[in-house]
């Protein structure tokens, strides 16, 4: 492949990896905080996005669509954490996780008895849908968007974890949960909002997905899946360690399609169990 | 004498549940008995998930790798003619599933609750893609591998519907008897002992590890058996059943019926094939209703009902003894 | 223990009871069985990746049979439909209900061939006839011939091939590249361009496969070589049509090579409408195109018309009202008495119908015998549409091997 196309192929991967990364890092503070895997945080995303093509349908504005989605993931983040997890908190450590398991279950289906059968998608917005041209290649524009504001979303993050008192709150509540609730601050308000926050990511993912990904019966169990691989290899706790590995998956999963069709959807898979074989905890995991 | 009426009310219940599914055959429709094979194999699947999951308390979600290569191995064979006889099938597919658990296990047994749902479920990936494409010219790929036929098991002795269904309860009843014994020996006791309190173990001097390891393999055997009964009898393999949404529903049925029980891995089989049969005929969203009541057993019941019905069972019988000595 | 034995028993018994009672079906006495509606059974892809294909497919038969008031040769016909999740082995798991529990006299449908080729063993064995109107084109559903099986919609290979002779004879070209999902209806409908198109002199330069359902395929579009002068491409299904013409479009290949696609990519009803004016200078094959002008086809459009008035008709469409239009027409000749399955299975065998744009019957194999259309996309008026260029006449489906391809 030539020099050009191998930049497109980067960007493709880089852009794919971003949407992951916004998965996963909710995915990574619900489960650092509240030691839950959230495998309906999947859901939320295809939520997200499903409700997003349906406002844009309404509406036509893509910023709308985004807005109305995270709410709409959001909603059902609230619902996941108040009306079926609070319920578990103190129990066996499996029960939460097969809580979120039934749930996805039934958001998955849900989702098909509103949205039917058929994959739907987000057309590329008016002010993005036009090429660039790199080296004699062209690709949409659109992918580079998503790159830049999944940066943002990064920075946005770093800072909250670094930088402010919720961020301070939610590292300590990772570390050490009785010595937060000694502190006097309700630890189960820091969950819901965590979680809350989570699924608001999700559904934003899901959303800026849509024109790449599209909408479909069971982008909650592909994209879930990828993203518990990466919090499994990525440990708790490190946001840096979590973008650069969700963008490694991203374009594992690109350039294996491209290089070995045959093995493609294989690749992503043996790095993961290659590194869980090696370091048992993940690369910046610790045994808590 | 209390005694010996409990046992004799035992007894009764055993041989009623025996001829139950001895004369099946006999007395229920076609459709029916179809769905009773479909539960008895089912149950081995998640008796063997039972093992990992409930005796250990180890829970995975890609046990159902073991099942689909059992069912490959009997697919591959039969189809392309190398081999013919059910019992030399049967052994090779043993052969394969507990040469695959021993090679997994290695890797895997070392983890630990979450990483282990986590590597387990990366694994059952991996094998889903291995089925679907990388070896599609060999298992089918996504189409699926058809034309499978019905065991022969050698002398020119013929399997038609009724036999086959005897074969299945046999295996399945073997299996039961295996699980059974399993619960009360020394190797199970030490099994939910480290599921209660590993360190204790340890420290007891038990290596956990091999017993971690052997179950493992065991585990991943006796799926691979539930897997090669259910490639000779719906005569198709696709690479759906190596993958997360099989391994997933195992872990529904599990809990549902009971999870380290006896029962529980029937009941749960019986309840989800069941409902799956039955409420898709009115809706096609089966699958919501099986995470609604997966969801409410989760929540209320439990242990899941075998468990929670004994121990309502158990409670009643506390209760009135306990109020009769009030008096 | 002893509880939980009681329990496994109580279970036992709740099973017979159950099930006993969804035992229905007694022998009836033959008089009273011909007042019985005909079962149709229907095993279509209704969600995943064909569903929008499944939909419509049904809209299709669901008018016809709306024309002819569910009733032929004066017996009513009764539909029982399930869904097969695209998923073979949910269809095979469709079949047994509906042999077993619906009893069914036929059943028809299947969108993705694996479907239709995991249940066709099994429909054979159980003596059910198999009627595969939907878009299962695997060439192996025909060959070698069955009795229980007919097609009367269409096999890999007939479109194919006539576009693949009008590609290199009418449109000169030498080199081109085939593109498509990777399944057994995907590489069948390449593997039968590129036979056609070799047979003729053709070089096919390469030969990019997919995974089925992926919604990025740039990297995919990215391997194209520029050395071919055209691409021939399918995509199955809405979506992954209009994936494909938008990353197509996207990444400027229009301009670089010809864009030859297979039926489903170019149907007026979507992706025409979509993208306009992208589309001119597109040759497509079609078995219906709403453009071709016949009293059948004005017919069917009015029909469709009159319950979905703000969308055109489609060949998905036409699949299902010529599938059950066929199906009317072997009962009618046997006066509905599909009891008596020999003269039924001859029946079929023998009929011959007027479909919207041509003659269907069938051929040794059970296979349909129809016309395609070869049309490109051309600004007429202010719209823009499919126009017929070429009617290749009374196709049959080419031989044993054409669609396997060489990977």
């Amino acid at each position: 492949m030539e020099y050009g196309a191998i930049v497109v192929q980067i960007v493709n991967g880089l852009a794919f990896g971003f949407l992951l990364f916004v998965l996963a890092a909710g995915l990574q503070v619900i489960f650092g905080l509240m030691g839950v895997v959230n495998i309906a945080h999947g859901s939320y995303f295809m939520f997200g996005g499903y409700i997003g093509s349906s406002i844009f349908l309404l509406t036509g504005s893509f910023l709308l669509s985004i807005l109305v989605g995270m709410m709409g993931a959001g909603i059902l983040g609230i619902l996941t954490e108040v009306f079926f997890l609070r319920r578990l908190y103190g129990s066996s450590l499996f029960e939460p996780i097969l809580l979120t398991f039934g749930l996805s279950l039934v958001f998955a289906d849900l989702g098909q008895m509103i949205w039917g059968g058929a994959p739907t998608w987000i057309p590329t917005p008016e002010f993005l849908a036009f090429s660039c041209n790199f080296l004699g290649h062209p690709f949409p524009a659109y992918r580079l968007a998503i790159i830049l504001v999944g940066l943002a979303v990064f920075f946005i993050l770093w800072l909250l974890q670094e930088k402010t008192q919720w961020g301070a709150i939610v590292r300590a509540g990772v570390n050490d949960k009785q010595m937060v609730t000694a502190l006097g601050i309700n630890i189960s308000v820091v969950f819901t909002a965590v979680f809350i926050f989570g699924a608001l990511l999700a559904g934003f993912g899901g959303v800026m997905g849509g024109p790449l990904l599209g909408i479909y019966p069971g982008l909650d169990a592909d994209v879930q899946i990828l993203a518990l691989a990466i919090i499994a290899i990525g440990g708790l706790g490190n946001l840096l360690g979590l973008l650069l590995l969700s963008l490694m998956v991203g374009l594992a999963d690109n350039f294996g399609k491209i290089l070995w069709p045959n093995f493609a959807v294989l690749t992503v898979w043996l790095v993961v169990v290659g590194i869980l074989i090696v370091k048992p905890f993940g690369l910046f995991g610790r045994s808590s | 004498m209390h005694i010996d009426n409990q046992n004799l009310k035992s007894s009764i219940y055993y041989v009623l549940g025996g001829l139950f599914f001895l004369l099946a055959p006999f007395y229920l429709p076609e459709y029916a008995r179809i769905l009773l094979v479909s539960i008895l194999i089912t149950s081995i699947y998640v008796a063997s998930m039972n093992i990992l999951s409930g005796y250990l308390g180890l829970v995975t979600l890609g046990h159902a790798m073991f099942w689909g290569t059992g069912g490959y191995v009997v697919g591959i064979l039969t189809t392309r003619g190398i081999v013919e006889n059910f019992f030399v099938v049967i052994i090779i597919g043993f052969l394969a599933t507990g040469l695959l658990g021993a090679i997994l296990g290695l890797i895997v047994v070392r983890m630990v609750r979450v990483y282990f749902l986590i590597i387990t479920l990366a694994l059952g990936q991996v094998a889903f893609s291995i089925a679907a494409y990388s070896l599609a010219n060999i298992t089918g790929g996504t189409d699926g591998l058809g034309g499978l036929a019905r065991p022969y098991l050698g002398f020119a002795f013929s399997i038609n519907d009724t036999n086959f269904y005897y074969l299945v309860l046999l295996v399945t009843a073997v299996n039961f008897l295996f699980m059974y014994m399993l619960r009360r020996s020394p190797f199970g006791h030490v099994l939910i002992g480290i599921r209660d309190n590993e360190r204790r173990m340890s420290a007891m001097g038990y290596n956990v590890f091999i017993y971690k390891y052997t179950s493992f393999i065991i585990a991943g055997v006796m799926s691979g058996i539930g897997g090669m009964m259910y490639a000779y009898c719906d005569r198709f393999m696709s690479p759906t059943e190596l993958g997360f949404g099989w391994s997933g529903a195992g872990l529904i049925m599990l809990f549902i019926g009971g999870i380290g029980t006896t029962f529980g891995p029937l009941v749960g089989a019986t309840v989800y094939t069941l409902l799956r049969y039955f409420v898709s005929v009115y809706t096609m969203y089966w699958s919501m209703i099986s995470g609604i009541i997966f969801i409410t057993v989760v929540l209320f019941f439990r242990g899941g009902m075998v468990s929670y019905i004994s121990l309502l069972l158990r409670r009643k019988r506390v209760g009135s003894f306990e109020s009769r000595k009030i008096r | 223990m002893s509880k939980k034995l009681m329990l496994g028993v109580f279970l036992g018994f709740a099973l017979i009871i159950t099930s006993s009672a969804l035992a229905k079906a007694q022998t009836k006495p033959e008089s009273v069985r011909s007042k019985e509606p005909v079962k149709i059974g229907v095993n279509l892809d209704l969600t995943g990746v064909m569903s929008e294909v499944a939909t419509h497919v049904r809209r299709g038969y669901e008018i016809y049979l709306e024309d002819i008031g569910y009733e032929v040769a004066g017996r009513k016909i009764e539909v029982i439909e399930y869904d097969n999740r695209s998923d073979p082995k949910v269809s095979l798991e469709v079949a047994q209900k509906l042999i077993k529990k619906d009893k069914v006299h036929m059943m028809g449908g299947w969108i993705n061939s694996a479907g239709a080729i995991a249940v066709k063993n099994y429909l054979i064995e159980q003596k059910v006839p198999m009627v595969i109107f939907g878009f299962a084109g695997s060439e192996n559903l025909t060959l070698p011939r069955n009795k229980y099986v007919f097609r009367p919609n269409y096999a890999d290979g007939q479109y194919e091939r006539a576009l693949a002779h009008y590609a290199y004879d009418k449109l000169g070209y030498r080199k081109m590249t085939v593109f498509g999902p990777d399944f057994v209806g995907g590489t069948g409908k390449l593997a039968s361009f590129t036979h056609g198109f070799e047979e003729k002199g053709g070089k096919i330069v390469q030969t990019i496969l997919h995974p089925l359902g992926t919604y990025d395929i740039s990297p995919y579009l990215a391997k194209l070589s520029m050395e071919a002068q055209a691409v021939f491409a399918f995509e199955p299904g809405d979506i992954a049509v209009v994936r494909f013409l938008t990353q197509y479009f996207e990444s400027g290949l229009k301009e670089k090579v010809g864009l030859c696609v297979y039926e489903t990519m170019a149907q007026d009803y979507l992706p025409v409408k979509v993208f306009g004016e992208q589309m001119i200078d597109t040759y497509s094959c079609h078995h219906y195109t709403p453009s071709f002008a016949g009293p059948e086809n004005d017919h069917f459009k009015k029909l469709y018309a009159a319950k979905y008035p703000r969308d055109i008709a489609n060949c998905y469409n036409e699949a299902g009202y010529t599938g059950f239009k066929f199906i009317a027409a072997a009962l009618k000749s046997i006066n509905g008495q599909v009891e008596d399955q020999e003269s039924f299975l001859k029946a079929m065998s023998a009929a011959k119908i007027q479909s919207p744009c041509s003659v269907v019957s069938l051929d040794e194999n059970n296979n349909a015998v129809r016309d395609f259309l070869i049309t490109k996309i051309e600004k007429v008026g202010n719209r823009v549409e499919n126009v017929v260029k070429y009617v290749a006449r009374s196709v049959k489906q080419p031989p044993v091997g054409f669609t396997i391809l060489r990977k």
